[in-house]
């Protein structure tokens, strides 16, 4: 008879590896979808990550992890832009605008908001976590050349978006 | 560090330390799988890595909308005259293009691959006969150089040629599609006065173009491509009366030469390529690789014949991201532990789309033993269809297949190439029947008939 599996099965080591990454990236994926979806996409990851056949035989797993966050996000920022129509997102960048810092340039930050989410990740791990391409092209599973094509062309959006 | 880069990088940290908490592990832990988002369908995005997306949707990046419209294979219809009921209107509908050019003898040095465009498996005819093509109509990549390298998985590692055949008023859009709009100048190829097109970006592609009885021509290039060796690879364009029906990818697929290979083409406004055409053609839903249609703007992955129906399968890029996840996480590198095991099947059941009513896919991973994957419905009909091997060496193979909406999928079955049941199981509605149009339901199994489980909690099938 068929069957469904359910999770309630993590193991003590399986949260030993979440405890300790839980909070970089929980800070990754608020980089890249924001703070509202960065719980589900973290527990999403989490959930497939170690319910995964592979997992058991997975030596990195801060890469994995950090990889299954990235599509986890992939997926979040898809169904939101179908979801949510201009007018809601006008709304909701209004509304969180106050929190903002105000050193931060609000047309940087429209520009970084419009980036593509592989971009946007390569950006936080470019400038946040201070890593160089070789470092997120091991992490995302991407080459490094990916990644430098990424921020060369998220450089060039910004630039363009920052000049129009 | 440059101003702007200092100003990315505190809009980064303004970001980055908005986080909450970290969701306990305990809240983690109630999760129910089963209940996750029907768009993480993971195994199907594994399904969908191949070599050849890799190579080619290097070439450009966005979506390629490519169907054989006509059984003909002289023939290619644009699209239908008049569009069904509640789909998107057509504006080159009833046009047709007088021929196909390509590059039938390849170019020396490099495989080619040679695309068919036919319908995936269970869409029926009308299905894929219509199909609303925006400013832009269907265009037919038939050659493509591939350097393959399945070490290789990042996506724009691998560069390429390939030939474009469209509309001649398409061949503006098209051509901004590919290059960006870049800087042109003329030049003669073979008595044909075409135009060169450089790329607007070190990301986008060089192009030449010319219009030859009737039909645009584009040979486009990746970055690395030379004008000089985009200008040698015009020359040699010809017509190419028919199309060949390619056999099912081999088990050996580096060795056979045909490999998995995905073309993407977004269309563009010509007077601003950063825009897609804005002409209430949905492309962003049609072109997203989510979607139901979005099969029958795959690539070809293999084809067959289902009794007397023509089938191919496809492989479908995400057009987004330009990314193409293998199971759970997305980008594994091919030396790292994949999710495909060798004892382990996924039947997932797709959601139906409003752009496909008619449809549903039900898609999954298989042993390597696994010949056919037979989907048993509720009116009692089947539907077969032989896995593929993706071609990167993976320990598994891949399936897809469609469904009609209003069926229930209610038992699949597995069998090697000499027929022999491998697998058998009967789903109910928890498993993944006919999804409830919002979401679809998946089950993972590690058994199959006879065998040992590798893993103890799950019983070995009493086949």
């Amino acid at each position: 008879m068929s069957r469904r599996h359910l999770i309630g099965v993590i193991s003590e080591a399986d949260g030993e590896v979440y405890g300790k990454y839980a909070d970089e990236l929980m800070r990754f994926a608020t980089g890249v979808v924001g703070p509202d979806d960065a719980a589900d996409a973290v527990s999403t990851a989490v959930v497939r990550t170690f319910t995964s056949p592979s997992w058991r035989s997975v030596t990195n797993h801060r890469a994995y992890l950090y990889r299954a966050v990235l599509n986890e996000c992939r997926q979040l920022e898809r169904s939101r832009r179908r979801r949510v129509g201009r007018e809601e997102r006008d709304a909701r960048a209004r509304v969180v605008t106050d929190f903002y810092d105000p050193e931060v340039r609000p047309d940087v930050r429209a520009a970084v908001d419009a980036l593509d989410v592989r971009a946007r990740a390569v950006f936080v791990l470019t400038y946040w976590a201070d890593l160089p391409p070789e470092e997120i092209a091991s992490l995302l599973g991407v080459s490094s050349r990916t990644v430098r094509r990424d921020l060369d062309a998220g450089h060039r959006r910004l630039k363009r978006s920052l000049h129009d | 560090m440059t101003e702007i880069e200092t100003d990315i990088r505190k809009a980064v940290i303004e970001r980055v330390d908005r986080a909450p908490m970290a969701p306990s592990l305990e809240s983690i832990d109630v999760l129910d799988r089963a209940s996750l988002p029907v768009a993480h369908r993971q195994p199907r995005r594994g399904l969908l890595v191949g070599a050849g997306m890799v190579a080619l949707l290097a070439l450009v990046a966005g979506v390629l909308v490519t169907v054989r419209l006509s059984q003909d294979d002289s023939q290619v219809s644009v699209g239908t005259t008049l569009a069904p009921q509640g789909k998107p209107a057509t504006p080159l509908a009833g046009r047709s293009l007088p021929a196909r050019y390509g590059l039938p003898n390849g170019v020396a040095g490099y495989h080619f691959f040679t695309m068919e465009l036919d319908r995936p498996v269970g869409l029926a005819a009308d299905d894929v006969t219509y199909l609303p093509t925006g400013p832009l109509g269907p265009m037919y990549a038939q050659n493509f150089r591939i350097d393959y390298d399945p070490s290789a998985f990042g996506l724009p590692d691998v560069d390429g040629i390939a030939v474009l055949t469209v509309l001649p008023e398409e061949r503006e859009s098209v051509t901004a599609a590919a290059t960006g709009a870049g800087p042109t100048r003329t030049a003669t190829v073979e008595g044909h006065d075409v135009t060169v097109t450089d790329q607007w970006s070190s990301t986008d592609n060089r192009a030449v173009s010319w219009v030859q009885d009737g039909a645009a021509i584009i040979v486009t290039g990746s970055p690395s491509v030379t004008e000089e060796q985009l200008l040698a690879a015009a020359a040699e364009v010809k017509p190419i009366p028919s199309i060949p029906r390619l056999p099912p990818v081999a088990a050996d697929a580096k060795g056979s030469g045909v490999l998995p290979a995905s073309y993407s083409l977004t269309p563009r406004r010509t007077d601003d390529p950063k825009y897609l055409s804005i002409d209430g053609t949905p492309w962003d839903e049609l072109t997203s690789w989510d979607d139901a249609l979005a099969p029958a703007m795959g690539k070809l992955l293999a084809s067959g014949r289902d009794g007397s129906d023509h089938y191919t399968l496809r492989i479908i890029s995400d057009p987004m991201t330009g990314e193409f996840p293998l199971g759970a996480p997305a980008g594994v590198k091919s030396e790292e532990p994949i999710p495909f095991g060798p004892v382990w099947i996924s039947v997932f059941v797709g959601r139906s789309s409003p752009l496909l009513p008619n449809r549903y896919d039900v898609t999954g991973s298989t042993p390597v033993e696994m010949a056919t994957v037979e989907v048993t419905l509720d009116d009692g009909t089947t539907l077969v269809t032989p896995t593929y091997d993706a071609g990167l060496g993976w320990p598994g193979r891949s399936y897809t297949l469609f469904v009609a909406d209003g069926r229930k999928v209610v038992h699949v079955n597995g069998r090697s190439s000499d027929g022999t049941l491998l697998y058998t199981r009967d789903l109910d509605r928890g498993d993944g029947s006919h999804p409830d149009g919002t979401g679809g339901l998946s089950l993972d199994d590690f058994s199959v008939c006879g065998q040992e489980e590798p893993q103890p909690q799950f019983p070995t099938l009493d086949c």
